[in-house]
């Protein structure tokens, strides 16, 4: 084993960099690692050997001529089925699309991380379309979680999630609609940030609901999350000064939660000290417009190929997307007035506090074979509901963080941890302090040998 | 006297001439079921709204 498979990307890049290893062998070991066990967890869904291989030589190359490979110098990486990748179809977790006409060129995000040297193995499962948070494909298969594999990763970027919290690699991409990067890591015990509006570009990102869109990435440690916030980003961090100003999300935000999760976000916000508790009493109201929001724009996108493809659909995407379709133009545009009404609201409550704290998710991962969730106390599908408390934050157009709990034993618990836009770095400085302090962390799952 | 919509002689689903197999018939009626769910929960929310920002402006102007 040349390198730790829990390790982190800043660690491996400055191996690579003093030459302790070559950006070849990492990805020989990664490719084979992947080989040998992806089909316990069903991350990948492509494998693109060549294109890594030959980017890990033009890295060491680099190297030995005394060029600079970049601040992520050799590190596999891997991105959720919906980024264009020149070549190859960009299928979005579909049948539909497997024979699309191939992409001419990388998508911007790929684009960035491949300047800053990282090197792309793989395409990762997805639920169709990004439309669930369970990762359940009826083509591809269930993304299984690595901390238990009879529980779902969750979704809809469940195979990012899952191939860096099984060890795969360091860094993964997904997408965030109403939560999709955020309720995966919190099941998978990962860090992940969904970027505010128009921050991170989307150029060559297959759409979903164009309004809600966002790339996030997902890694094991803050530092690796920050650096690959600034490789899509383009923005360099500087640091900030001032204590934040921290508020506590009750009402919404902690009804339906289990005890166990209640008793996360109750320990990290006794650490914290003196945070307020805020009752946001939109957020109901922010949930359905976000669900009818996508609703309308995710049945707008796909009314052509559902009229002459709908079977080749997976059905329970396809009877959510059909039904989008049918939503009164009226109902939609109500949506969207009260997205803004209640994104004013929430820079107005952000004017008052720097970080707004809730769980990420109400329950830890659900069993795969029993995906369902109590909501008032009525059984519901895991598939729509998981996003309960990342839904109604996502229309606000805020970066939100999803940190994992310290948690050694159990299933992994996240934390959503809201801010401005602008703000970051206090939100970065902040978790950086918490994770120090032992409160947050990722633990890599016991896996099965 | 009222007339509901659905009395009308026109249905404005017609307008998207969207058909699909039997089998989804259940599907979609469940996603519809949600989906007038949460049209509910918003237009309560800014009905609700509605309310107090009348009684707002009414008691402003009283004062």
């Amino acid at each position: 084993m040349l390198i730790s498979r829990f390790g982190t990307a800043i660690s491996l890049a400055e191996r690579i960099r003093r030459k302790e290893i070559s950006a070849t062998d990492v990805i020989d070991q990664t490719l084979h690692t992947i080989e040998q066990e992806n089909d316990r967890y069903n991350c990948f869904t492509r494998i693109l050997k060549d294109r890594a291989v030959a980017e890990a030589k033009e890295i060491d190359r680099k190297i030995q001529a005394g060029l600079d490979p970049g601040s992520m110098a050799g590190v596999p990486y891997a991105a959720k089925d919906l980024f264009d990748i020149q070549g190859i179809p960009t299928t979005a977790g579909s049948k539909v699309r497997q024979h699309a006409i191939p992409a001419k060129k990388d998508a911007e995000v790929i684009r960035r991380m491949n300047q800053a040297g990282a090197i792309l193995v793989g395409t990762l499962n997805m639920d169709e379309f990004a439309y669930g948070f369970a990762t359940v494909n009826a083509h591809y298969g269930t993304t299984r979680n690595p901390h238990d594999v009879n529980r779902l990763a969750g979704g809809s970027s469940g195979g990012s999630a899952a191939a860096v919290s099984a060890g795969f690699v360091p860094l993964s991409l997904g997408s965030d609609t109403n939560g999709s990067v955020r309720v995966p890591a919190a099941l998978c015990g990962l860090w992940s940030i969904r970027p505010a509006e128009n921050v991170i570009p989307m150029q060559g990102v297959f759409p979903f609901v164009k309004l809600l869109d966002t790339v996030g990435p997902f890694s094991r440690s803050l530092a690796d999350l920050v650096l690959s916030y600034e490789v899509l980003s383009g923005k360099k961090s500087q640091s900030v000064q001032g204590t934040p100003r921290i508020a506590k999300l009750s009402g919404w935000f902690i009804k339906n939660s289990s005890t166990e999760v209640m008793e996360a976000v109750d320990t990290v916000s006794s650490a914290i000290g003196k945070a307020h508790s805020i009752e946001l009493f939109d957020a109901e109201a922010a949930r359905s417009a976000s669900y009818l929001i996508t609703a309308a724009q995710g049945g707008a996108l796909h009314f052509d190929t559902l009229k002459h493809s709908a079977m080749d659909y997976d059905p329970a995407v396809r009877d959510r997307l059909i039904a989008g379709t049918m939503l009164p133009a009226g109902m939609y545009l109500r949506a969207l007035e009260f997205r803004e009404f209640f994104r004013s609201r929430i820079h107005e409550l952000l004017q008052r506090f720097d970080i707004l704290v809730s769980a990420t998710t109400p329950i830890v991962a659900p069993l795969i074979r029993e995906a369902t969730m109590l909501v008032n106390g009525v059984s519901v599908p895991a598939r729509a509901h998981l996003g309960l408390y990342t839904q109604p934050l996502s229309i606000a157009g805020i970066p939100i963080i999803s940190a994992p709990w310290n948690r050694p034993t159990g299933l992994p618990i996240g934390i959503q941890f809201a801010t401005a836009p602008g703000r970051e770095q206090l939100l970065f400085q902040f978790l950086a302090k918490l994770e120090y302090d032992g409160l947050l962390r990722s633990t890599p799952p016991a896996l099965i040998t | 006297m009222t007339t509901s919509a659905s009395q009308l002689h026109f249905d404005p689903l017609t307008i998207l001439d969207l058909q699909f197999p039997d089998e989804c018939r259940a599907g979609i009626e469940a996603n519809l079921e949600l989906m007038s769910k949460h049209a509910r929960i918003l237009e309560n929310y800014l009905a609700r709204l509605h309310t107090s920002a009348l009684s707002a402006k009414a008691s402003e102007s009283c004062s």
